[in-house]
């Protein structure tokens, strides 16, 4: 399965979760398969309209299963349900590896 | 002739002014048409109270999926605002972003996109002592006030007509301001109210609008008279800050009606507005 | 850390001024951010210095190559703006303050004679104050105030809070209900609506009263030139209770302060005022 995370600060998967979901500098996609990382940035939070919307576009060209972030704003959240990816919100200062964990065993819900 | 009544800094008095000079013309039996064009906090008609005749649902186009749709994403790619989304086998729109320019129409391969008006808000026309009145009243939640602006400018018509535009300088301000004859920058004796003011004029030279300058509260504060010059616009008219001007606004009551004096302070603005015709 | 959000509705009520002060009365660490980037006037009422400015870049303007372009003037019948002129010489002329970057010229021209280059919509920057930092910013006039740039000043003030260890940001939002209140409202803690008496006010804080309402966010009062009108006053407390919004000060009307304004004096120097707006910066914490 693989899993977008919207980041801000750090690496790999000691990256911290970024709060927000459009205006992430940056997403890190993890294959659960082999923990195996992609980076993508994230051009969307540059323009100036539809953010959200334009990053949820560029996610779902990945092939991604689910995407966490600190909070997504109401078109985001349409555009990710429209594409069929779950969506879980994830504390900020929480880091990948950690947030992976707790879905993995269940313990973080999906909205 | 159109005459936009604009500022840099909210609250400087621009409708107290604006409807002001509707009533002041409408009895010289002028036809005026004054327009709230502050869309998101239209104020005009807590003073003026029009008898609303007609209220219609005011519309945009955005783009519907109307036929076959395979996930091509050639919307999405021309889309420059993110506002349409391909899925698997349908698009997702997001009317707030849409601009309605078409280029996701022009785009499809399939000629499956169409566009078909959405509301935004409400257009009302009435009258008010002899005064054609039309505002507008976006719908709570709704993002952009600018294709309603542009609606409630359009709408109006006649020999003066007050464009009561919203405070700013960025694009709903732009957008009441385009196509007047004169746009009469109400300001304030303020470090804020003259920052704000030169906002104000540089929109006026770029959308080749002349401006004329009201200096409003003009006793309660510095002496600005070089900041205004500065702007290079003229400054025709001053009014004093009364108090019984702010309590029978606050009242919702007209002042030029009720406060002795500010009936001819009104009246020298609305004569420095048709001179400003005649100089350009 | 906590964000408060500061807005009016309707303009004029004070709210930058306030805000301004707020942030002189509060002794604990923060960080203000001026995100009204339509009209940005808390660099004036807090001085320091300016990091250097940098440039804020939002949508794109489109060029024409006239090598290329035949003059079939397509462009100018199919501009949804009407922001490609026919000139003097019957060339098409790019009107780049009305031109809103969508495309639809390039997608008519049948030579490709159009590109699009990024678009310079402001400047922003951090100024280093005596009570904390002021991420503040300047949007170019005519420009779409999309909010992508309060976006980016908020998301600046976020980042100063963690550097600093800030507990609180401050934030003067813009008037209105629109774009630019959505990108200053959204993820705060509590917003505090600037109002005062009278119809008009009145009007417009219920309107923003439901905006924040329909994004849950809770949402207290302050009440400036609280004697200008005790009956309008007594039906904006009665709007405060039934929506559920705590008055958090209620300041009366001083001509004293707008004297005080226009010559840049800052208004906790105004008789009575430090004292007011310390009690109300008490309620605000213990709100969030």
């Amino acid at each position: 399965m693989k899993v977008a995370f919207a980041i801000e600060a750090g690496d790999g998967l000691n990256a911290q979760v970024c709060p927000n979901f459009g205006r992430a500098p940056r997403f890190l996609i993890v294959d659960s398969k082999d923990n195996s990382t992609e980076v993508l940035e994230n051009k969307a939070a540059q323009e100036a309209h539809g953010a959200g919307t334009g990053a949820a576009a560029m996610i779902s060209k990945h092939g991604v299963q689910a995407i966490v972030a600190g909070r997504f704003g109401p078109k985001a959240f349409d555009a990710l349900s429209g594409a069929e990816i779950a969506m879980y919100e994830a504390p900020a200062d929480q880091t990948v590896k950690t947030v992976l964990e707790q879905i993995q065993a269940g313990t973080l819900k999906k909205l | 002739m159109r005459i936009a009544i604009a500022s840099g800094k909210g609250g400087t008095g621009k409708t107290l002014i604006a409807t002001s000079l509707a009533v002041h013309w409408a009895k010289q039996g002028k036809a005026v048409t004054y327009v709230d064009a502050d869309v998101e906090e239209p104020n005009g008609h807590l003073f003026l109270r029009p008898t609303f005749e007609k209220t219609t649902r005011h519309t945009v186009p955005v783009p519907r999926l109307a036929g076959f749709c395979d996930g091509c994403a050639k919307c999405q790619d021309a889309c420059a605002f993110n506002a349409i989304i391909a899925l698997k086998e349908r698009v997702q729109v997001f009317d707030e972003l849409c601009h309605s320019c078409g280029a996701c129409v022009n785009a499809c391969p399939h000629n499956s996109l169409k566009l078909q008006p959405r509301e935004l808000g409400d257009l009302r026309h009435g009258m008010a002592k002899n005064i054609n009145f039309i505002d507008g009243l976006l719908d709570v939640g709704e993002a952009r006030a600018t294709p309603l602006i542009e609606g409630v400018v359009e709408a109006a018509d006649g020999e003066l007509v007050i464009i009561d535009s919203p405070p700013g300088a960025s694009c709903p301000a732009v957008t009441a301001i385009r196509g007047a004859d004169v746009a009469v920058l109400i300001t304030e004796p303020t470090l804020f109210g003259v920052h704000d003011l030169d906002l104000a004029v540089q929109v006026c030279q770029k959308l080749n609008v002349p401006p004329i300058i009201v200096l409003n509260r003009a006793n309660l504060g510095g002496d600005m008279m070089d900041a205004i010059k500065a702007t290079g616009a003229p400054l025709v008219a001053q009014i004093d800050f009364d108090p019984q001007i702010s309590v029978a606004t606050a009242r919702g009551e007209l002042a030029i009606d009720v406060v002795p004096g500010f009936a001819d302070a009104i009246a020298n603005i609305a004569n420095a507005i048709v001179a400003s015709e005649v100089v350009s | 850390m906590k964000q408060i959000v500061m807005l009016s509705g309707k303009g004029g009520t004070g709210k930058t001024s306030i805000t301004a002060s707020l942030a002189r009365v509060a002794t604990e660490p923060k960080v203000i951010v001026d995100a009204d980037v339509d009209a940005a006037n808390m660099a004036i009422l807090l001085p320091g210095d300016d990091e250097q400015w940098r440039p804020f870049f939002a949508g794109t303007r489109a060029v024409i190559d006239y090598e290329a372009c035949i003059n079939c003037l397509t462009c100018v019948w199919e501009c949804p703006f009407k922001a490609i002129r026919e000139s003097k010489d019957f060339r098409p002329v790019v009107d780049e303050f009305d031109c809103e970057g969508c495309g639809v010229c390039g997608q008519v021209c049948p030579t490709n004679a159009f590109s699009f280059k990024p678009h310079q919509a402001g400047t922003w920057t951090i100024r280093d104050t005596k009570w904390g930092p002021l991420v503040h910013a300047a949007l170019n006039v005519g420009e779409d105030n999309s909010g992508k740039l309060v976006a980016q000043v908020r998301q600046e003030g976020r980042a100063q809070a963690a550097k600093t260890g800030a507990d609180y940001v401050l934030i003067d939002g813009p008037p209105g209900i629109g774009c630019p209140v959505h990108a200053a409202l959204g993820g705060t803690d509590l917003v505090i609506a600037v109002t005062e008496p009278g119809v008009s006010a009145q009007h417009d804080l219920n309107r923003l009263l439901d905006l924040a309402g329909w994004f849950k966010i809770p949402a207290a009062i302050i009440l400036n030139k609280a004697d200008l009108d005790p009956k309008a006053a007594q039906n904006l407390l009665k709007t405060a209770e039934d929506k559920g919004a705590k008055i958090v000060a209620k300041i009366p009307f001083m001509p004293e302060v707008p004297m005080a304004l226009s010559k840049g004096i800052p208004l906790i120097e105004v008789p009575g005022m430090q004292e007011i707006l310390e009690n109300c910066w008490q309620e605000i914490k213990e709100l969030v």
